[in-house]
């Protein structure tokens, strides 16, 4: 799995990922998932637009990050979901605490409310 | 000379599974190898994924929670437009469909981070069970090929 980070309107991270969110790819991408999100004290938005598989540990990684930042004080929220991963987000019921919206400006709108 | 007949494809994949997050990935490649050209359902093969990947991550949990080694047998078994997983272990009873799930919460700060692998297999699948025989845990998911 392959993540890319970046900085939109100066003050929100983004992050994208692309690949399968499987167990071993959250275990390897886990430390630095959260670096880049939750450690950065701001909102975060991330583009799951490339990632084709989502599974537990994945959940698991994208919710401990949006509850660490929410412990700051700050949103993180999904975008981008193909039909399959937005299916998994919705059986898990992410998608009823952590906005999970189509588009990048949808994102970035959700975590600056 | 009339033709040979076309060489029947196996209908029955065996696999010894060692106990281990790098054991899934091999795991996986060598059922979709099986299934290769038979499955054309970019979803079945999503959902076959999500109950591999949960159900081997559910024994690494469980199975073995001592560090005891051991692993799992997998039998997968293809059916006309359904597919058969039979996961068998040796480790300590745990029954998957019994499994509590976790309780969604309203909001972010009452989410528990885990607990949800078996939940996603569940549904992913068409039907599972569970029997205990002998020493063995023995569990079935059946899943629809669409």
């Amino acid at each position: 799995m392959d993540m890319h980070i970046s900085e939109l309107r100066g003050q929100v991270s983004c992050v994208r990922l692309s690949g399968r969110l499987d167990a071993a790819a959250a275990d390897e991408l886990g430390v630095r998932f959260t670096a880049a999100t939750a450690s950065q004290g701001r909102p975060a938005v991330v583009d799951m637009a490339q990632v084709d598989f989502l599974a537990s540990m994945g959940l698991r990684l994208l919710i401990s990050s949006a509850r660490a930042l929410a412990s700051r004080g700050q949103k993180m929220a999904l975008f981008g979901a193909t039909d399959m991963t937005l299916e998994t987000l919705q059986n898990a019921s992410i998608d009823k605490i952590v906005p999970v919206v189509a588009t990048q400006d949808e994102a970035l709108a959700a975590v600056s409310t | 000379m009339p033709p040979s007949a076309p060489e029947s494809l196996p209908t029955r994949l065996q696999l010894a599974v060692p106990t281990g997050l790098a054991a899934l990935e091999p795991a996986r490649l060598a059922v979709h190898g099986f299934l290769a050209g038979r499955v054309r359902s970019v979803r079945a093969l999503y959902r076959l994924d999500l109950v591999l990947e949960e159900s081997l991550m559910n024994r690494l949990w469980h199975a073995y929670p001592l560090g005891k080694a051991g692993g799992t047998q997998l039998q997968v078994d293809l059916h006309g437009d359904e597919l058969q997983l039979r996961f068998e272990d040796e480790g300590m009873p745990f029954d998957p469909t019994k499994a509590q799930r976790p309780a969604a919460a309203e909001r972010l700060a009452d989410a528990l981070p885990g607990g949800r692998g078996l939940m996603l297999a569940q549904q992913a699948a068409q039907q599972w069970s569970y029997e205990r025989v002998g020493p063995k845990n023995v569990f079935t998911v059946v899943l629809a090929l669409e």
